[in-house]
């Protein structure tokens, strides 16, 4: 497959998921199975056992824990940074939801006008509840991003970074 | 990557944890990462195209080497 081939399938894919909502059929973003495999091969998409695709970054196919929301249309997002990636590709105004990995508390970060909405006192808390490290040292007050694996290693695992 | 109530609570579970920074520096990443995307000439970026985008967002270092 040329590399312009490459561009355009990704092209095609990246606008079905932002339309849609959902992964497009091969089919339906006028490739073949065996294109979906080289576009694996190349790190474009990542494909699920039964060859579909699971992740186009920023999208993902299916339920992740990282959910956006603009208006009435609600896509999966692959991770954090993509979920806001949803967001800033799509130009909306919108929200993500994702669970903070600790204490479960529920996260929320909001998109208007291009701009991220400060985070309201208590947001990430849980009903009721305070932090269960109230009191701790202070580092940086949240909601925060939390990179694990280092940039040179991020298409080891997509699912895993 | 991952969102966290706060840096006590990416500590409680990675207690040698990677990089860690605020949601709004996130935001202008993904800002500069995928602003793009959608548009009809998007082009994928070459590996020094997507350090400099990196870099420009404040995230240097060599944990933020691509390769």
């Amino acid at each position: 497959m040329t590399e312009e081939r490459i561009v355009q399938l990704r092209r095609a894919i990246y606008r079905f998921f932002a339309e849609h909502a959902r992964a497009p059929l091969p089919a339906e973003v006028g490739a073949t199975p065996a294109d979906l495999r080289e576009l694996e091969r190349v790190h474009a998409v990542v494909l699920d056992p039964a060859g579909t695709i699971a992740f186009s970054n920023p999208f993902a196919a299916g339920p992740t824990g990282f959910t956006v929301t603009a208006g009435p249309v609600r896509w999966y997002a692959v991770c954090a940074w993509d979920s806001l990636g949803i967001l800033a590709a799509t130009g909306r105004d919108g929200r993500v939801e994702a669970t903070c990995p600790d204490c479960a508390a529920p996260i929320e970060l909001r998109v208007a006008g291009g701009r991220l909405l400060p985070a309201e006192a208590g947001e990430a808390r849980e009903a009721g509840g305070t932090s269960p490290h109230a009191g701790a040292s202070t580092r940086q007050e949240g909601p925060v991003a939390h990179f694990l694996v280092p940039a040179a290693r991020w298409y080891d695992d997509l699912g895993h970074t | 990557m991952r969102l966290f109530r706060s840096e006590e609570h990416v500590r409680a579970v990675h207690p040698e944890p990677g990089a860690v920074f605020p949601a709004e520096q996130l935001w202008r990443l993904a800002r500069a990462w995928y602003g793009d995307r959608l548009d009809p000439a998007w082009r994928p970026r070459t590996v020094a195209e997507s350090q400099r985008v990196l870099d420009r967002v404040g995230l240097t270092g060599p944990f933020w080497r691509l390769a």
